[in-house]
């Protein structure tokens, strides 16, 4: 920015410095010094805690007990039952257009040999009634699950992907589909809007606990601690407003505490 | 118990409490609120289309600079946009619901000769209930403020405070040849020249309290100071010691002002009275001290100063006679502006590729760049309510004005094309 | 010489109108604005017709200010970036100009001091009267009577070369003299 003084008159000609070779030299000890250094743990790197991995499955009700599948997890079997395989790709096209529940499983349990006590949900929750916008998720969700059918059995004659397992990358139960909690997770971001400019502070946390009749149903729900915001509050409970019900029966009661916070938006 | 220890393994909590489950949610999934602007529609029958355009543009331009929403498309809105229902009982939130909207603004106007009325309706879609209705009457010239007017009272719906878009931004432009003191709207709009000095007009701070200004101009041969009320127009030379009689800024309760004087041969920071007269003389060092920025409860003054060698900026005590550095970083920072609700402080940092604008907490931690990128963005001064800042820059060759949100994001140009705008100040509500 | 006394002459009366302007200063204003609401109609109204800027529009002195007439024999002076201190080619030419000074007697003049469009606005008028502060007092230490140069700063408002490249900024870094008239 400053004006340069004028570069004093010599030193133009380019030969080969003796010093040369000499800071080469130097110049790699230093390099060498620093990669030994940031071996040795003396650079203190910042560790950013791990992220939450949610695995979201959008097409496959969730499950209680889910167990690894793909995309992440590795190919075999969870469990030491013989499973045949083939029927591990259980998403099936959905023909019917007119019967609209939103909730209504496709995935067919897989036959596990070691039947769990609870087995899982093979009814859909009874039909409620919908109005317009629920009607075009259904309609979009069967839409989505032919297209994924298509797919996957596209993919079944190119490659052996797909016969991996279906479930949650991290699972170790017995069902195919994601957990619970992931699906609850997954919902309730999507259902939460709230703009960082609609309150002061982005380090606003509230907790609520929510609690599921065995049918799937949103029986109650209580805000644990709040924020002290009142808008940040208000969006929090119409997110939790939108959960009417869980798309499959867990098939017994549980509450679940949830943690709103805006701890992505913290660091831009 | 332990057939819950596979959710520990999925979910990663590192302070999860052992016995159950929990689900942590760390931002929205819709981090804006997906708002519908429907055209007004006419009241009695008198159909001005160019009216209900110019008021949606209005809110428009206002709603988006917030941030706060996403304008869903008009082309995508179904039969309950071209229906004047106004009472929530009778507007059809299904339709706009199935649009994905969350808010709605509706409204109606008549036109009557000059006169204009305009009734606006801010919805919430998902709880079905009118968030806040105002009704508008005056000239047609009139709307533009309206509109504004409006917007403000959305955003108070929305987040509880108003927004600032019924305001004014003074500047310097020079359109006539000379240097003269202009004011706009947010926008841009509505420009009028406030001086006829045909000398050269720097600097101009809004009083806090009234229409007034204050701003230094060589009219009388010396950079002096003048206040001008703006409605009527009067004018009175403030001071004009010799010297440098620059950089007025009033206290945030308008009963004092901090000034640049250099009487004595150097550029020094006093504190005058309304009346002039000096109250003290706050710096007292060799080198150049000026640009003061009062802190909103008016017991600090930021400044720029070179006493340690390059200009940098330093936080003065009113009371007492302590002096500190607030930024350590960057050879060249200057004309600091103090955000009015107090916790950061605005600034213009040279570098290699220019000024930037950059804002730091009072304590001198959190510097956070907010422009980058070549030309020179210089001048920011506050928002009456801290939401954004305005700004002067040349990036595009023009030396021009722009508005940004206090983060930096959503910056826009807003001075129209031809000749120079520059030092902007942002008026209180006005 | 005639003219010269003309211009004294004329300064002494903006000076004296100038004076008589500030002393006319009506009270703060602020007491009297009853009107609030918006409305354009009242903005519009407002165009700045104030009977006290009538008075001072008519002197002359603005023309001296941003228009001032160079004098032929005192030259301009240049100045590094953000710096006011004097270059030994900056002391030559003001040598020269303070020869020129001595040997015109009845010449008096505004010494002007400028920047580069870079920097604060506020910062760089503060260094222009620095600037013009240090071609005065080296003129005045080599013979010139302090009382025939007054110093005024125009920061970076009046460019001698608008354009944005290392050579205007070089040119525009300065000290300018002016008659006054």
């Amino acid at each position: 920015m400053t004006t340069q003084k004028p570069i004093p008159p010599g030193r133009h000609h380019a030969v080969l410095d003796p010093g040369l070779g000499r800071m080469l030299i130097v110049s790699l000890a230093v390099h060498l010094a620093v990669v030994a250094l940031f071996f040795t743990g003396l650079i203190p790197l910042r560790q950013t805690p791990p992220r939450d991995v949610y695995y979201v499955d959008l097409v496959n009700p969730p499950v209680k007990n889910p167990r690894a599948g793909r995309p992440e997890a590795p190919a075999e079997s969870p469990k030491k039952t013989v499973e045949p395989p083939k029927k591990e790709v259980a998403v099936k096209p959905k023909p019917k257009v007119e019967t609209p529940p939103a909730a209504k499983p496709v995935t067919k349990p897989a036959p596990a040999a070691k039947v769990v006590k609870k087995t899982p949900e093979k009814k859909p929750p009874p039909a409620k009634p919908v109005d317009d916008s629920s009607v075009q998720n259904a309609l979009d969700r069967i839409r989505l699950k032919q297209e994924i059918a298509r797919m996957s059995q596209n993919d079944e004659r190119s490659s052996g992907f797909s016969k991996a397992p279906l479930g949650m990358p991290t699972g170790k139960g017995t069902e195919a589909g994601p957990s619970q909690e992931a699906w609850i997770h997954d919902f309730l971001k999507s259902a939460w809007s709230l703009s960082k400019y609609q309150v002061g502070r982005l380090d606003l946390e509230a907790t609520v606990q929510l609690e599921f009749d065995a049918r799937g149903n949103l029986r109650n729900y209580q805000f644990l601690k709040k924020s002290g915001d009142t808008r940040f509050d208000d969006s929090v409970k119409k997110a939790i407003l939108e959960l009417k019900q869980l798309p499959s029966e867990p098939g017994s009661s549980f509450d679940l505490p949830v943690v709103f916070n805006l701890k992505d938006l913290l660091e831009k | 118990m332990a057939r819950y220890g596979w959710i520990i393994v999925v979910l990663l909590f590192a302070w999860c409490l052992p016995a159950g489950a929990q689900v942590v949610i760390s931002a929205p999934g819709k981090q804006t609120i997906p708002l519908a602007v429907t055209d007004f529609l006419p009241m009695d029958g008198t159909t001005r289309p160019e009216v209900a355009a110019e008021f949606n543009e209005v809110i428009s331009w206002d709603l988006d600079l917030s941030g706060l929403f996403g304008l869903i498309p008009k082309e995508s809105f179904l039969g309950d946009a071209s229906r004047l229902t106004l009472n929530s009982a009778e507007v059809d939130f299904g339709q706009w619901r199935l649009l994905g909207a969350e808010a709605l603004i509706k409204g109606g106007y008549s036109v009557q000769g000059d006169n204009l009325i305009i009734e606006a309706r801010l919805f919430d879609v998902v709880s079905r209930r009118l968030l806040t209705g105002r009704r508008y009457q005056g000239k047609v010239a009139d709307i533009r403020h309206m509109g504004h007017t409006f917007a403000d009272q959305v955003l108070k719906a929305l987040t509880g405070e108003e927004g600032p878009f019924n305001t004014r931004i003074a500047y310097v432009g020079n359109q006539t040849g000379h240097k003269e003191l202009y004011l706009m709207d947010v926008d841009g709009k509505n420009i009028k020249r406030l001086t006829d000095h045909k000398s050269i007009i720097l600097n101009p701070d809004f009083s806090p309290v009234g229409k007034e200004i204050l701003f230094t101009s060589y009219r009388a041969g010396n950079p002096d100071l003048y206040r001008k009320e703006i409605y009527s127009g009067r004018e009175a030379r403030y001071s004009y010691r010799k010297g440098l009689n620059i950089a007025g800024r009033y206290r945030a309760d308008g009963k004092e002002v901090a000034a640049t004087l250099s009487k004595d041969g150097n550029a020094e920071i006093y504190l005058l009275g309304l009346d002039s007269a000096i109250h003290k003389k706050l710096t007292n060092s060799w080198g150049i001290d000026v640009d003061p920025s009062w802190s909103p409860r008016g017991d600090e003054i930021a400044f720029v100063s070179d006493r340690l060698g390059n200009p940098n900026i330093f936080i003065a005590d009113v009371l007492g006679r302590d002096v500190r550095r607030l930024t350590e970083s960057g050879k060249y920072n200057a004309t600091p502006a103090w955000s009015p609700k107090g916790d950061r402080i605005a600034f213009a940092r040279l570098d290699e590729g220019g000024f930037n604008i950059y804002t730091i907490r009072p304590d001198g931690t959190d510097e956070r760049p907010l422009t980058f990128g070549a030309g020179n963005k210089e001048h920011p001064r506050w928002s009456p309510d801290g939401r954004f800042i305005v700004y002067s820059s040349d990036e595009t060759g023009e030396k021009a004005l722009y508005i940004m949100r206090a983060d930096g994001s959503g910056a826009r140009r807003i001075s129209p094309r031809g000749g120079e705008y520059r030092h902007p100040a942002w008026s209180p509500s006005w | 010489m005639k003219m010269q006394n003309v211009g004294k002459m004329m300064f002494v009366a903006v000076l004296a109108v100038a004076l008589m302007a500030g002393c006319a200063k009506k009270p703060a204003p602020g007491d009297t604005m009853g009107t609030t609401e918006m409305g354009t109609t009242q903005e519009s109204s407002q165009q700045d017709t104030g009977f006290q800027e009538q008075a001072i529009q008519e002197t002359p002195s603005m023309e001296t200010t941003t228009a001032g007439t160079q004098i032929m024999g005192l030259e301009r002076v240049f100045f590094e970036f953000d710096q006011y201190t004097l270059t030994p080619e900056a002391r030559t030419v003001l040598a020269n100009n303070a020869q020129y000074m001595k040997e015109n007697p009845m010449v008096k003049v505004v010494v002007e001091g400028h920047c580069d469009e870079r920097g604060s606005d506020e910062y760089n008028l503060a260094l222009g009267e620095r600037r013009a502060a240090a071609a005065k007092n080296f003129m005045v230490s080599l013979g010139v009577p302090a009382d025939r140069m007054t110093i005024i700063s125009y920061g970076e408002e009046i460019p001698l070369d608008p354009r944005n490249t290392e050579d205007a900024w070089a040119k525009n870094r300065r000290v300018e003299f002016k008659a006054v008239r």
